[in-house]
Parts: C-alpha cells; sequence; structure tokens
C-alpha cells in the first residue's frame, strides 16, 4: 500500500444551537493513500461534505477536536496562513452547484486567473487593486495560457471562447468542468469532489465522471467523491466509506462492499438504488436522529432492525473483517488473526441473518 | 451547406407506418395531446426568432396509466407538463383531458376544471409556503376551490396526512421542520386533496436521496391502485421510471423520439437516443449490466433552441447519423404494436441485429 496523504483521526465536531449542542461529527477516522480515489457515502445530513469542509477549514463556527495529518505532517489547527496555502496548493475542492459556485459579474478568464495571481495567503483588496490597475502583462499571460491548459484537460472544445464567457452563457455540464478546471489549477496533490454531477443529466453527468476519473487517473492524484449515489461511487471509487449519522459504519474495497454489504445500513442503503433487473426497492423508514440529543451509541439502532440493547449502550468500534472490509457493528465478530475472539470485551449479538441464509444456501 | 438541400431534393420512399397517438386512443385515454406546440419568442419586436420549446407532439394517457416522460434539461418536458393544466398558454395543438377541451375553456372554467389536474414539483423546498402551517397547505386548494365546511376541511386533511404515511402531529408543523421527502409527502397531499383525475410529477424525486426516493415513488404507486389516479411522470432519470410508468415517451429538443410500452422500450430501445440515455444509468448489480446496451457516447451537449439542426434533430450527436439524417426529420416508424421510433436507422434495420445476439 502506497503512503497515506491524508489522515484524520478521532474528528469530532460540534455546534452551539438554540435546542442545545450538536454532536454532529463522532469520531470520524479517514486515511486516503496517494493515488486513491475513495467515495464517501452516506444520506443527506450525515456529515459527509461537513468532513471534507473540515480538512479545508471551510466552517468556522465548528468546534472541533481531533488530529489531521496531511503527508505525515500534523496540519489541524496551524496558522492561517498555513492553512490557506494548504488549501490552494495541495488539497482542492469542487462545489457540488455548478450554477452557484461560480461568480456571475467576472467572465470565466477573469476568475481562472485570479485564482493563479492569488491564490493562497491573504490579500487585502488594495493589493487586488494595485494589481488590476498596474498591467502585469507578462503574469497575467502566463495565468491565462494554465488557464486555457487546464480548460484543454477538461475538454472543453473551444477554450479561448469559455475564457471570455460570463457563467450564465454556458450549459450546466460546461459550468462543472470550468469547476473542476478550476480546481486543478494548482496541481493539488488531493482533491474532494462534492457530488460531481448530481444536479446534471444523467448524461452529461456521465462524461463529466469519466473526465474527473481520466484526469485522476492520468495525474495520479488522490480523490475524495462525495455522494449519495451509491451508483456513481461504484463507477469512480477504489474504496467505499460509508457514514451514517456523523460515524463511520462500514469501509470496504468497491469490488467487494456492492456484494457483501456487512452494515444493515450500507444494506438498506443498496436495496434502496433503482436498478434495471429490480426495480426500485421499498427504502427504509425514518431518518437521521436529531444530533442535538442522540441517546444511542450506535447512532443508527433507532432504525435498525437487529438493535438490541448493546447497540444502545456500547458503540460497536470498528471490527475488521475478510476482504479489507471493516464494520462498525455488534453483529459481527472481530477477525483477530489467530487470537481467540474472545479477548474483546465489545459484546457481539451473533451473525446478521443474511449471512447464515447465505451459509447455509452455500 | 446541408441546410440548402430542401425536402422536394429528396426522393422520398420511406413509409413510416406507426402513430403512437392512434395507438394510445385504442386505450381508452383519459389525456389526449395532439400536436401540441409551444413557441416562445426569442428576438425583439422586428426579429421573428422563434424558441420552439414544445414542437407538435402527440400522444395520449389511459385511464389509471403512468405515461412518463424522459429527457434531458431543456428539452421541453417541463413544458410540456405545464401546457397540460394550462399554466403555460400553448401556441397550438389540442388538448382533451377526461373529454373537455382544456385550450378552449374560458378563465371561470378553466379554475374548476385544474380540480381535476394537479401538479407535485421538483423541488419541495420552494413549492410549499415556508409561513403557512402544513395543515393550512393541504387545504389550500379545498379552499381555493370551496369543497366542504371547514370542519370537513380538517377531516380531510388527517385523512390526506395519513393517506402519505405523515404523522396527525405535522399538521401544526412548518414546511422547514420536515425533511426534504416528508416535505414532498406534503406536496402529494396537497395535490391528493381535490380528488385529482391526473397529477403530473415534474421530477418528484430528483431533490431526493436514493433512500428516500424509493419511499416516495412506492407512496405513489400506492396511491395509484387505490384512487386510480392517472401520472404524468416527468423525469430525467430512466432508472426510476422503469418500476412506476406503463407508457414512455424520450423528448429530444421539444419532439418525441421514441414512444411506447415501458417493457418494450426497456428490452429493444430503437433509437439512438433512448440507447444512450440507457446505457449511461449507473449500475450496482452485474445482473443490470445485460439489461442495458453497450455504452454510447453522446458527443456534444444539447443544442440550442434556437438553431435546431435540419433534418432529425438529434444527428449533431448521434453516433449513427448519416447524410440523409440532415435532409429528412424521420416520422414514427411501427416497431411492433405499442412500440414507435422515430429514426431513419428504423425502417432499414432494426437494432435488434446490433446487438450481437
Amino acid at each position: 500500500m502506497s503512503n497515506p496523504i491524508l489522515e484524520i483521526n478521532d474528528l469530532k465536531a460540534s455546534f452551539k444551537t438554540y435546542e442545545g449542542t450538536a454532536n454532529v461529527l463522532d469520531g470520524i477516522d479517514l486515511t486516503i493513500h496517494e493515488g486513491e480515489a475513495m467515495a464517501l457515502v452516506g444520506e443527506t445530513g450525515c456529515g459527509k461534505s461537513l468532513t471534507t469542509e473540515l480538512i479545508l477549514d471551510l466552517v468556522p463556527a465548528a468546534r472541533t477536536s481531533g488530529e489531521m495529518k496531511f503527508k505525515d505532517e500534523v496540519v489541524y489547527s496551524p496558522s492561517v496562513d498555513e492553512r490557506s496555502t494548504l488549501r490552494g496548493e495541495n488539497i482542492s475542492i469542487i462545489m457540488q452547484d455548478p450554477m452557484s459556485s461560480l461568480n456571475p459579474v467576472f467572465t470565466i478568464g477573469e476568475q481562472m486567473t485570479d485564482i493563479l495571481l492569488f491564490g493562497g495567503g491573504e490579500k487585502s483588496p488594495i493589493d487586488y487593486l494595485k494589481h488590476k490597475l498596474t498591467r502585469n502583462g507578462a503574469e497575467r499571460k502566463k495565468a491565462r495560457e494554465r488557464a486555457r491548459e487546464v480548460l484543454n484537460e477538461v475538454q472543453i472544445s473551444s477554450p479561448e471562447r469559455v475564457l471570455s464567457s460570463y457563467p450564465s452563457e454556458l450549459s450546466g455540464g460546461m459550468r462543472q468542468r470550468i469547476l473542476i478546471g478550476m480546481a486543478l489549477l494548482a496541481d493539488p496533490d488531493l482533491l474532494i469532489a462534492d457530488e460531481p454531477g448530481t444536479a446534471l443529466d444523467v448524461t452529461t453527468e456521465k462524461k463529466i465522471l469519466e473526465i474527473l476519473k481520466d484526469i485522476v487517473d492520468n495525474r495520479d492524484t488522490s480523490v475524495i467523491y462525495i455522494t449519495h449515489d451509491l451508483g456513481v461511487a461504484h463507477e469512480v471509487s477504489d474504496r467505499v466509506t460509508v457514514m451514517y449519522a456523523g460515524q463511520v459504519v462500514e469501509r470496504s474495497p468497491t469490488d467487494v462492499i456492492f456484494d457483501t454489504p456487512m452494515h444493515p445500513y450500507t444494506r438498506t442503503l443498496l436495496e434502496s438504488v433503482p436498478s434495471l433487473s429490480t426495480g426500485i426497492g421499498e427504502g427504509s423508514e425514518g431518518s437521521i436522529p436529531s444530533y442535538v440529543d442522540v441517546e444511542a451509541e450506535c447512532r443508527f439502532a433507532d432504525r435498525c432492525e437487529f438493535s438490541e440493547a448493546a447497540c444502545r449502550g456500547v458503540h460497536p468500534g470498528e471490527r475488521t473483517l475478510d476482504q479489507g472490509q471493516s464494520v462498525a457493528c455488534h453483529l459481527y465478530k472481530q477477525d483477530t488473526g489467530g487470537r481467540s475472539a474472545d479477548d474483546t470485551d465489545e459484546p457481539y449479538i451473533g451473525p446478521p441473518p443474511w449471512r447464515t441464509e447465505q451459509k447455509r444456501a452455500d | 451547406m446541408v441546410n440548402e438541400i430542401t425536402h422536394a431534393d429528396v426522393a422520398h420512399e420511406k413509409h413510416p407506418s406507426g402513430d403512437p397517438h392512434e395507438y394510445l386512443l385504442r386505450k381508452d385515454p383519459l389525456v389526449r395531446v395532439r400536436h401540441l406546440k409551444k413557441h416562445y419568442s426569442a428576438g425583439g419586436i422586428f426579429d421573428k426568432k422563434k424558441i420552439k420549446a414544445v414542437d407538435g407532439i402527440s400522444f395520449a394517457i389511459p385511464e389509471g396509466s403512468t405515461f412518463g416522460l424522459v429527457g434531458e434539461s431543456g428539452c421541453g418536458k417541463s413544458t410540456t407538463g405545464k401546457c397540460l393544466s394550462r399554466i403555460e398558454e400553448p401556441t397550438s395543438g389540442e388538448i382533451r383531458i377526461d373529454g373537455t377541451d382544456v385550450l378552449d375553456l374560458p378563465a371561470d372554467e378553466l379554475r374548476k376544471f385544474r380540480q381535476k389536474v394537479q401538479i407535485v414539483y421538483q423541488d419541495p423546498g420552494s413549492s410549499l409556503n415556508p409561513r403557512k402551517k402544513i395543515r393550512k397547505i393541504i387545504a389550500k386548494p379545498l379552499n381555493i376551490h370551496s369543497i366542504g365546511t371547514k370542519k370537513e376541511r380538517t377531516e380531510r386533511v388527517d385523512t390526506l396526512l395519513e393517506a402519505v404515511g405523515l404523522p396527525l402531529e405535522y399538521k401544526y408543523k412548518y414546511p422547514n421542520e420536515l425533511s426534504g421527502g416528508q416535505k414532498q409527502r406534503v406536496s402529494i397531499a396537497r395535490a391528493l386533496s381535490v380528488d385529482p383525475e391526473l397529477i403530473i410529477l415534474d421530477e418528484p424525486t430528483s431533490a431526493l436521496d436514493a433512500s428516500v426516493q424509493a419511499r416516495v415513488l412506492t407512496l405513489l404507486k400506492d396511491l395509484q391502485e387505490e384512487e386510480n389516479i392517472t401520472y404524468f411522470h416527468i423525469t430525467h432519470n430512466l432508472s426510476v421510471i422503469k418500476d412506476v410508468a406503463d407508457w414512455i415517451g424520450i423528448m429530444y429538443l421539444g419532439k418525441l423520439v421514441e414512444v411506447g410500452d415501458v417493457d418494450a422500450i426497456f428490452s429493444d430501445p430503437q433509437h439512438p437516443y433512448t440507447r444512450a440515455l440507457l446505457s449511461s444509468i449507473p449500475i450496482i448489480k452485474s445482473e443490470d449490466d445485460d439489461l442495458k446496451p453497450d455504452r454510447i457516447d453522446l458527443e456534444g451537449e444539447i443544442p440550442d433552441p434556437e438553431n435546431v439542426p435540419s433534418g432529425c434533430a438529434f444527428r449533431t450527436r448521434c453516433p449513427k447519423a448519416f447524410d440523409e439524417c440532415s435532409r429528412t426529420d424521420p416520422e414514427f416508424y411501427e416497431i411492433e404494436e405499442g412500440h414507435y421510433s422515430r429514426c431513419l436507422l428504423n425502417e432499414e434495420y432494426s437494432f435488434r441485429n446490433d446487438f450481437g445476439d
């Protein structure tokens, strides 16, 4: 396995609200390796976008604890300057909504060159004006040249025309490509794609994902795809991490999880994806619990058909299984590699019924 | 330029053989749409430029069934939906719903008529009034059409909440206290309140998560079975429509390109555009792979509706396009009874040969 590029340990985040403190993230651990594409999957409001926004320090209102390492350096809560270089040069984010993430009053060219000329570090408006007024012809030209290069990379056929257009003149698919291009400007080592293509049509979405995948493969960039669509995760990622209500419930290689989902939540998610052969599923009842007063230790306990007293009382912790899967659920015994499983003092409810059924069928 | 060649220059020997409208008319339809057109003017006073959002489409919806209209954004599918309830005034054409000529209705009768046609919009967040409680929102259509006494209306709200699977105490909540799926349930309850015969579903689940989407679609199906409602379901997602629709129309740039029975279209898609749409569905099950056509990549994006390509509008993106496509805009060919496709290739050979089986 190659080196980890980003490691997050026990990340917690809470917000103060009128109802009380909302404990949204409850100890998230994530590791992204070099050149790896990881999909972070979960339903709306489960904290997947928040996790990535915290990586970039885009949520000043959150009270956080935990540790974050980027390329072996601990970066959590560094000074503002360090963080903004990290944000500009090492980690880029592709925002979800191509309609609202571009400034409507500047041309694409201006917005892209500004990133190159002003990216990283804090600049006062005076600096900005000075720069605009004194003609830095050569520098500007170079930046524009780079912008054109990047637009070629995202397969925009007439980059010069696009550079001088305003966002409203372009279609959704085009704008999404430009956002990808902008994220690539600084040659980042880690790319975060927040629901790329969700706002687009199926055919356009497919194209965008392909472009993104090609670029990532060519450059050997690491990516975190955030998505609620398991079909998308299936097409683009190497590894899938499933989140539920601020907890990681399962992580697994992509080719394994779709055949053998382990966590009951992953199963309900998979069943509700519309399929050509079996049609739409039933969907699952209930919704994510309120973050203000989460009582159960396993936050899925209220919606889980296998939940028992242990699920509410003790957090299951992550159990390693074979095939590189790990799951936070009391239904599984830790695969301890030779050591007797009784050594772990976490409660064990028993194998999930669908597994015993499988065994019988075998 | 191909544009200079007119239809007269081309020897016409092809005899399009099918008319989906005729076929659906035999099915005892509730809704009949004939040559529906909606053109917007795009230029100034002297400029007669037109955007043909909907350009002469014909279909019919048998009573109690679901007609799914599928296409990319900007193809005119939502405009078609709005024309059905005359929110948009069609340029020309004929719409008959339950025998009434919709386009002929004077304003006061139109309002009465709208009781029969309700809409559920795409974004549940912005289609509910944030300052009204749920019970007011659901009772609003009843007030407008002055149905029942105050007490009857309150009772009706309770039954509706129960029908869409929401707890009764939700009637005292405001929309912002509800999740996306719950809000969409409220929208559905509101549409149901006046006992409509036709509900236009304009991408009812595309703003929702997969698990919530499945539940909303199941609810819609159950309601249809109980109340025998007819649905006109607009979506861009083919994998959703397969399970809920009985008939499908695939729309491209204001025109229908393939119409037919849902099973026929999914098992044997005949128009290259339908095949491209089907092939781009993301899948997670290996058995689904056999059910979708080989991958087709579409070139570019949907063309500017002000300058629709000559001949077949799809030819600029079609991987199978040949010279004739720029000259002739084909009529429907009957593939089999209940399945119609508008592609020149459908006459010469069927895509079935292309499958390799």
